[in-house]
């Protein structure tokens, strides 16, 4: 490799390893600001639409085509995700990617689990995670920088049937979250919790 | 001038027609009727040639009057048409005859040996029919004919008496008729033709016995002959044809012994009947009985030398034969017989048959074999069993009855190439899948292609599941007709497990490969059943000889185009050019400006380009449209043009016929150079290649062609190239679809569709499409796919959110997130089943053009905002071109636009500015500041610079909030974007308003302090809300500063920039101040705009509505 070209890399490599602590620096400061100024000091209000908002009936209730479950696929090679805010420096490595299915879980559950991942990818520093979520709070992975997939939730399911069933519609989705990532595992939170639980 | 009987055909062609037609112009002179030679040059001759030198000697003698085309004014009782193959090429050449009887000579048998059809009698009938309505009949040469007619169109109106060929007797008797030497002679003369020889050496040996007993004399023999019998025999002898008179020839032999193939059927046998009529002793396959009946002896060809040696046995018997057939050839095929005929013909009573016809119409597809017993599965385990073909023997041992795949049309080839070919087996699929035939491409044909790796024509059918595909060349595939579209393939495959019951090589027209040998590999491949089918007559030239040859061309086959509107009203004239990779498509490129010439009322669009440039040309001229074949189907492609043009640089056989045809159905004007008249026939227009540009001006100036043109383009396009041609394929080689395709659910007036929009800085994608979304009817229902982080406001308004990680959010590298984003769009539009995909952002990926672009079954539409910024890359503009409908929501301050969309050309529709709330909906200060927890009573602002997504908005509030606390009394609120990754608490005494949409609480505030980007200038300034801006002039944003800019002209808002926020101090006083206030508020309101989302939900509607199932 010509001797700019090493330069180079050793550049970005120093900045991503900077970029990597200020970010954990960000993350330790938000958390000491929050206790330090006094509750109720800032005050917060979410708003949402107020008034008539046509109603639909979906179309599969006047009947779509049905077709047979497509066959697994994959459309190329898997890409390599971004490792997260916290672990910049593992980008471009060859460093093994993990699924993690957070599906079912409440918006709770999947920011305390997903805070847990965190932590745990800034000790080990040997993984990149990769999730796999059906809740649409989609700052709790945004706010690490992590990678994730949705699928619609089970009551967007129960009211939107496709060509085929959701049943086969998630395994399809969850075939090609660990293609396209190409996750070497796929640990599932709900099942972990379960057998914590147990 | 007047006629009798007027004889049409292409004369400049030598052989038993024009030997025909010279016998019947001299018997018709010498009955003194008037005769007209009508020369119809065709398709069949490409080369400049006289009129044969028989005929030119009757004109000469004024006994036929020659009539070149064009025709005026001729009249004719009786105008016959020889050889139906040139009818198509010959309306035009009839405009100026009229006859009170048109009959088509059946001189050659429509249907082969194989059961292919030579030529479509339907289709010709119906194009004679609309030159001479209801005058127009069938005219068998001989019983064979009448038989293999009213097996292919059995509802013609027919002749009830054959057309016979005849003989002048007296020229072929010549000395007495002896009997037999001591050894018989039998032999036979004709053309040097490949079919006109028995199928292999056995039955060869057979008919022309190999044996010092007999002598066989054989004149026009050709290579066929010797590539079967291997060496001559010792006992035969080879003349050249033509090498002694054929009367002589024939005073030779005692026995005239005539063996084909099975391929060929004689139509009639004038070589026979001149043999029958010298005296010879005929011996015959038993279907010719039909035509000479008693006058020749019939058999197989194995039993021919029992005959000869009876015959030879017996002088009485022989000689009574001989002279029966001399008689009895005299008597019904000699002058007389015809005159009575032509008389018959001439008569004023119908000569017509009862046409059978009225059978159905689905008898009228006779030549379609009835849906076969056995499975394709049941035939293949026989020949698995039978351990042929020679691909199963290795699994013989190891395997029992393998587990087949059954198909009833299987493709063979290289299907990676995107090219015309793959467009022509697109059509022959779709064709097929549509009429319930279970269809596969075996996609282990070439060295490039895989199922995954298909042509995008191609991969648009599997995915709309109307074929499937299969890349393991160890598979097991049963199927009823197998075409191997690639010769590559053939020579490649080592051992291909497929079974097929009938085998047809479609090789490419530049095929110049070793036939034989080709065939050969075919053969041990897929065992005997293997024959070819060029595409065109100059391939079948090239083929002819060597290889067995289905009598009809594979020809094109298209499914209508539907063209939704012509022109729209514009000047300028789309012209297209769909030249593909092949350098030989294209003019040289130092011609190419000059055929299209740079005109603002012409406007070019080409399909592909030679990859490694057009003569070094890298890519097609400035301002022309260049479509890439991956993005775009060429039926999609030519729906956009008013004219298609092609003038390749060379005539070499690969004329793009799909795109012709398809221009043709759709009524464009197709125009052609005249070299290509012979290879395409009726429809477009010929002009010689210096005459184009002058077209092309006629045709801007008349606005493209009549209605009436169109239609009769339609209509041709329908019988030259309609989708008949390839159901009579279907129903020949694969007989009735096995599964009953069931009836298409009711079509239902309710689809999907799906919003997919770009990840944002902001929610600016998201809230058009909610705003458009909340204006489409009940019948169209939006799924939505964000790149970006709105699913939860997406949810929120009721509708279903899925989610594709963006490129930029994870990181990836562009190729490779293209791939996997054409594979999640193609799945979501599968799935929802989704009429068309709706795009909103800049930048329409690679992946979602792949995805969309080539299917047929959903459209394309891209809302694209304007207000770029002047010096912002552009080059997704070009991408427009692939969409079916390009919305623009337009802006308030659209006049100061000097972005890429304002150069952007006609092509977007543009609507009013798209927002998601109308005014009446805002909520009072009352109720808002209730919500909100604010004092009405006291003034507010609204701070909303941002997501901070590409402008860091940390360190401009921390400045900002202290200038605005100098205002005692002012309520300050902040906009936290909810797809905002930093929520900083860092303002005591702020309010933090998260959610969506903001601007329903407009009326809590006075004045608001906000950057101008799309949907925030556009409310603000719609809604009245007075507003300081601060443009982000990020150059990956669009425009804000001059949409700020345009505001504070027009004393709508007043503008402060990034760097001096200082100065904001100076401007708090005139927003606190309600006049002035006022004043902003009328002038917001003067430059104000209606809401444009309700129209472009109605532009969406109306594409989902053409895209109907």
């Amino acid at each position: 490799m010509p001797a700019d070209d090493i330069a180079h890399s050793r550049e970005v490599q120093k900045l991503r390893e900077l970029a990597e602590t200020l970010a954990i620096k960000v993350q330790v400061l938000q958390k000491r600001l929050d206790s330090v100024i006094p509750e109720g000091a800032i005050r917060q209000v979410a708003v949402s639409f107020l008034g008539e908002w046509p109603k639909r009936k979906s179309a599969t209730r006047h009947g779509i085509k049905q077709v047979p479950v497509p066959e697994a696929a994959p459309a190329g090679p898997a890409l390599r995700p971004f490792p997260g805010h916290a672990a910049i420096s593992l980008r471009d490595t060859s460093i093994k990617n993990i699924g993690f299915d957070v599906l079912g879980l409440t918006t709770a559950q999947t920011a305390a689990f997903v805070d847990l991942v965190a932590e745990r990818q800034r000790k080990q520093h040997n993984f990149v995670p990769v999730f796999f979520t059906d809740s649409q709070e989609f700052h709790i992975f945004r706010k690490h920088g992590f990678v994730f997939e949705y699928l619609p939730p089970p009551e967007d399911q129960a009211s939107t049937p496709g060509s085929y069933d959701w049943v086969a519609r998630t395994a399809e989705r969850k075939a090609a979250f660990k293609a396209k990532w190409g996750v070497s595992e796929l640990f599932s939170a709900a099942q972990g919790a379960e057998n914590a639980a147990t | 001038m007047q006629f009798d009987v007027v004889i049409g055909g292409d004369w400049r062609l030598e052989g038993g027609i024009t030997v025909a037609a010279e016998h019947e112009i001299r018997c018709l002179a010498a009955a003194k009727l008037r005769v007209g030679l009508l020369n119809l040059a065709s398709h069949l001759s490409a080369t400049l040639r006289p009129l044969d030198p028989l005929l030119a000697r009757h004109v000469k003698a004024k006994r036929a009057t020659l009539l070149s085309a064009p025709v005026q004014s001729v009249s004719t009782r009786l105008l016959c048409l020889r050889h139906p193959a040139v009818i198509p090429d010959s309306l035009e050449k009839l405009q100026g005859v009229s006859a009170d009887r048109v009959l088509v000579i059946v001189d050659r048998a429509p249907v082969d040996g194989a059961g292919g059809l030579v030529y479509d009698p339907h289709v010709l009938h119906a194009l004679l029919e609309q030159r001479f309505p209801g005058k127009v009949y069938w005219a068998p040469i001989s019983g064979v004919c009448r038989q293999n007619l009213k097996t292919a169109a059995p509802d013609l109106p027919v002749l009830d008496f054959d057309w016979i060929n005849f003989i002048y007797p007296d020229e072929w008797q010549g000395a007495k008729r002896k009997t037999p030497g001591k050894i018989p002679v039998i032999g036979r003369h004709g053309r040097a033709a490949w079919d006109k020889w028995p199928d292999n050496r056995q039955a060869l040996f057979a008919a022309y016995p190999p044996t010092p007993d007999i002598k066989v004399r054989l004149m026009g023999t050709g290579d066929r002959l010797l590539e079967l019998a291997g060496q001559l025999p010792s006992n035969w002898t080879e003349l050249d044809w033509n090498e002694v008179p054929v009367p002589k020839f024939l005073q030779s032999l005692d026995f005239f012994v005539y063996y084909h193939h099975s391929l060929w059927v004689e139509s009639f046998g004038r070589t026979i009947l001149e043999a029958i009529a010298s005296g010879c002793v005929a011996i015959l396959p038993e279907y010719l009985r039909q035509t000479f009946g008693d006058a020749a002896i019939y058999a197989p060809p194995e039993r021919v030398r029992a005959i000869v040696s009876a015959f030879h046995a017996s002088r009485s018997k022989y000689l009574a034969q001989s002279r029966l057939g001399q008689r009895l050839a005299s008597e019904q095929f000699g002058p007389e017989a015809f005159l009575s005929v032509v008389r018959r013909a001439l008569a004023s009573h119908s000569p017509v048959r009862a046409a059978a016809a009225k059978a159905s119409k689905a008898k009228s597809s006779a030549v379609a074999k009835a849906s076969k017993a056995q499975s394709p599965i049941d035939v293949a385990a026989e020949n698995f069993a039978r351990r042929k073909p020679k691909a199963f023997e290795d699994d013989v041992a190891s395997i029992g009855r393998p587990a087949f795949k059954e198909y009833d049309v299987a493709y063979l080839g290289d299907f990676g190439r995107n090219d015309p070919s793959a467009v022509n087996i697109a059509e022959e699929l779709a064709i097929a899948s549509q009429d319930g035939y279970r269809a596969v491409l075996l996609a282990f044909g070439g060295q490039r292609t895989s199922g995954d790796d298909l042509s995008p024509c191609l991969a648009a059918l599997v995915r709309e599941g109307q074929v499937s595909v299969i890349d393991d060349p160890s598979a097991w595939v049963a199927c009823r007709l197998l075409v191997v579209t690639s010769v590559e393939s053939i020579r490649t495959a080592k051992a291909i497990r497929v079974s097929a019951e009938e085998t047809i090589v479609v090789p490419d027209n530049d095929y110049a490969g070793n036939a034989g040998e080709d065939h050969a590999s075919a053969m041990k491949l897929f065992g005997a059943g293997v024959s070819w089918a060029p595409t065109t007559n100059m391939l079948r030239g090239r083929l002819d000889g060597k290889v067995p040859l289905q009598r009809s061309n594979w020809s094109v086959a298209v499914r209508p185009l539907a063209k939704s509107s012509d022109r729209n009203g514009n000047a300028a004239l789309v012209v297209g050019y769909a030249g593909g990779h092949r350098q030989e498509n294209w003019p040289a490129a130092a011609k190419l400006q000059q055929l299209l010439p740079a005109d603002s009322r012409l406007v070019v669009h080409v399909l592909g380009w030679p990859p490694g440039g057009l003569d070094g040309t890298a890519t097609p001229p400035r301002g022309w449209h260049a479509f890439h074949g991956e993005f775009v189907t060429l039926r999609k492609f030519i729906r956009q043009l008013d004219v298609l043009a092609y003038f390749p640089r060379q005539n070499d056989g690969n004329v793009p016929l799909a795109a012709i045809a398809l221009a043709l159905s759709a009524g464009l004007p197709v125009l052609l150079p005249p070299a290509l008249r012979n290879a395409v026939g009726r429809g477009p227009v010929y002009v010689e290649a210096s005459n184009l540009p002058k077209t092309l001006l006629g045709l801007i100036a008349s606005r493209g062609f009549s209605a009436a043109q169109k239609a009769e383009l339609q209509n041709l396009a329908k019988l030259s190239f309609g989708a008949q041609l390839h159901q009579r394929r279907l129903a020949q080689f694969v007989g009735s679809p096995v599964t009953v395709r069931s009836r298409p659910a009711k079509a239902t007036k309710h689809r999907r569709i799906l919003m997919l929009s770009s990840n944002g800085t902001g929610l600016g994608h998201v809230a058009r499409q909610l705003a458009i979304a909340r204006h489409l009817p009940e019948t169209v229902e939006p799924v939505f796919a964000a790149m970006g982080h709105g699913v939860g406001i997406i949810r929120q308004f009721g509708f279903v959110a899925e989610y594709i990680p963006s490129q930029i959010y994870t990181g990836t590298k562009f190729p490779e997130w293209n791939k996997w984003l054409e594979f999640e769009i193609n799945r979501l539009v599968e799935f929802y089943d989704c009429a068309a995909v709706v795009f909103d952002g800049n930048m329409p990926a690679d992946g979602l053009l792949r995805a969309v672009g080539p299917r047929e079954d959903a459209g394309l539409v891209w809302i694209r905002r304007g207000m770029w910024q002047a010096g912002q890359d552009s080059s997704a503009i070009a991408t427009q071109r692939y969409f079916d409908l390009v919305i623009e929501p337009t802006d308030i301050a659209s006049e100061v636009d000097q972005g890429a969309t304002a150069r952007a050309g006609d092509v977007a529709e543009r609507v009013p500015p798209v927002r998601l709330l109308e005014a009446s909906e805002l909520l009072s200060r009352e109720q808002a500041c209730a919500r909100l927890g604010l004092d009405p009573a006291k003034p507010a602002v609204l701070v909303q610079i941002g997501s901070g997504s590409n402008r860091e908005n940390l360190s401009m509030l921390d400045e900002l909030i202290p200038h605005l606390r100098t205002q005692p009394g002012l309520q300050i609120a902040i906009a936290e974007w909810d797809i905002s990754t930093d929520h900083l608490r860092l303002w005591p005494g702020t309010l933090m308003i998260r959610g969506f949409p903001l601007s329903q609480y407009f009326n809590a505030f006075d004045f608001t302090v906000t950057a101008a980007g799309y949907n925030s200038f556009n409310e603000v300034i719609s809604f009245g809300l007075p507003a300081i801006f601060i443009p982000n002039t990020h150059p990956g944003m669009d425009d804000q500063a001059g949409r700020a800019g345009y505001a504070e002209k027009h004393g709508a808002g007043i503008v402060l920039k990034a760097d001096q926020l200082g100065e904001i101090v100076d401007l708090l006083p005139l927003m606190l101040n309600a006049s002035s206030r006022s004043y902003i508020r009328q002038n917001c309101s003067r430059i104000s705009l209606e809401n444009g989302a309700a129209q472009a939900a109605s532009l969406i509607s109306q594409l989902v509505e053409q895209m109907r199932p």
